[in-house]
């Protein structure tokens, strides 16, 4: 795992060098993963390959501002992918109703790998498994449609039937118990 | 302003982090991280807090078209033509003229005794993708890419017409890997039974010995409506 985040850190390094065969492997060893990503949020495949391309384009231009305070390789790369489908995601006003969250949306698409790819996020996944798991039901589902889908509060609201403020109670107080036991 | 109190800073990352924060609120809190550390800190804290749950999502290739295209926007390949780019004014002329066509037809249709025919043909991959939509109106055809088409910036795709007597295949035409394009139904065609659509590839601007010269890719049935 640790070795991971050392090979990302050396083809990121390697590619605000402007070494083109080392951002190729870091494409080819992280594209999967921030293709789910993207993918989740905007579930449609056009739009969250228009998100990738745009990902990519940013993280070959903005190698160099990566360091270690930002996270690890992994976390800053899906972060720039993250942001830039909520970007999408808000201009074209994507609506709850036009999601269907139950649906896996893995079959969208082929060639899946399965979890388990050592890619530099695993000891700390363990760890928010953990602590996620100690949070209660309703707190971990609003969290997840949050992170995963990009649901806003309201959209969650129609997805669990629950109101607006019990819904962001419930994303506050179960982040706030996740930071707590995170940084324990 | 309230910025020292760690709590609403948190609050304000995570909503940030989420999406949760919309507009202006999001450019202000964008502003407040360019020029506040513990502002800028404690939004990369929670996004290394929450991003491993990304771990969790199986990963998922994206098609393997995409890193071209990357290669393509850092200008390290020359883009796909976007077939024949001077003739956009020409592509629209023909639209308008196929339009009015058409709306002749339409206004003629009553007045015939037989409806025009159509013959229509989905060219698709062996697990049923349809990779274009095919139809021939009198001596137009009508052919639309679907997002399925793999995009090929260094070969075109040919469209075929296999005559039902068996005589070497007649060239319809290139087909676009995007968008709409009408292409005229060619002379050498006119009047000869079609026995199928067939598509192979091609070096750009075509097969030049008037046979398919690459592989077969496709073929398709034609169905007359």
């Amino acid at each position: 795992m640790e070795q991971s985040q050392q090979h990302l850190l050396q083809l990121l390094y390697a590619t605000a060098q402007g070494n083109k065969q080392a951002f190729e492997q870091l494409y080819q060893v992280t594209s999967g993963k921030l293709f789910s990503v993207s993918l989740h949020l905007l579930r449609r495949t056009d739009w969250a390959e228009d998100v990738l391309q745009d990902a990519y384009v940013r993280i070959w231009h903005n190698a160099a501002d990566y360091h270690a305070e930002k996270g690890s390789v992994m976390s800053w790369m899906i972060s720039i992918t993250r942001y830039r489908a909520l970007d999408l995601l808000k201009s074209r006003r994507v609506k709850a109703e036009h999601l269907d969250i139950s649906e896996p949306v893995n079959d969208l698409c082929g060639d899946e790998i399965q979890p388990g790819e050592a890619i530099g996020l695993v000891r700390e996944k363990v760890k928010l498994d953990d602590c996620m798991q100690g949070l209660t039901e309703e707190h971990r589902q609003s969290i997840q449609l949050a992170y995963f889908n990009g649901l806003s509060h309201q959209e969650i609201t129609q997805h669990t039937g629950s109101a607006l403020g019990t819904v962001k109670s419930w994303i506050r107080r179960g982040l706030t118990q996740l930071k707590r036991c995170l940084e324990a | 302003m309230k910025y020292q109190d760690q709590d609403l800073l948190d609050a304000l990352a995570v909503d940030f982090i989420l999406g949760a924060m919309k507009g202006s609120a999001r450019k202000r809190f964008q502003r407040l991280m360019m020029v506040n550390t513990n502002a800028r800190k404690t939004v990369w804290r929670w996004e290394q807090h929450l991003n491993p749950l990304a771990e969790s999502l199986p990963a998922t290739m994206p098609d393997k078209t995409l890193w071209l295209r990357i290669q393509q926007r850092l200008g390290w390949v020359a883009p796909v033509m976007p077939s024949k780019p001077a003739s956009t004014t020409r592509y629209w002329l023909t639209l308008a003229t196929a339009a009015s066509l058409l709306l002749t037809v339409v206004m003629l249709r009553p007045m015939l005794h037989q409806p025009a025919s159509q013959d229509i043909a989905v060219i698709q991959t062996a697990d049923a993708k349809a990779w274009w939509l095919v139809s021939k109106v009198q001596h137009q055809l009508q052919v639309k890419a679907t997002a399925a088409v793999t995009l090929d910036g260094q070969h075109d795709y040919e469209l075929w017409m296999l005559p039902a007597d068996g005589q070497a295949p007649i060239s319809l035409g290139l087909l676009p890997q995007q968008g709409e394009r009408l292409m005229p139904w060619p002379v050498a065609a006119d009047g000869i039974a079609i026995a199928a659509l067939a598509v192979s590839r091609e070096p750009l601007g075509g097969s030049t010995t008037g046979a398919p010269t690459g592989p077969v890719l496709f073929t398709a049935e034609v169905v007359t409506l």
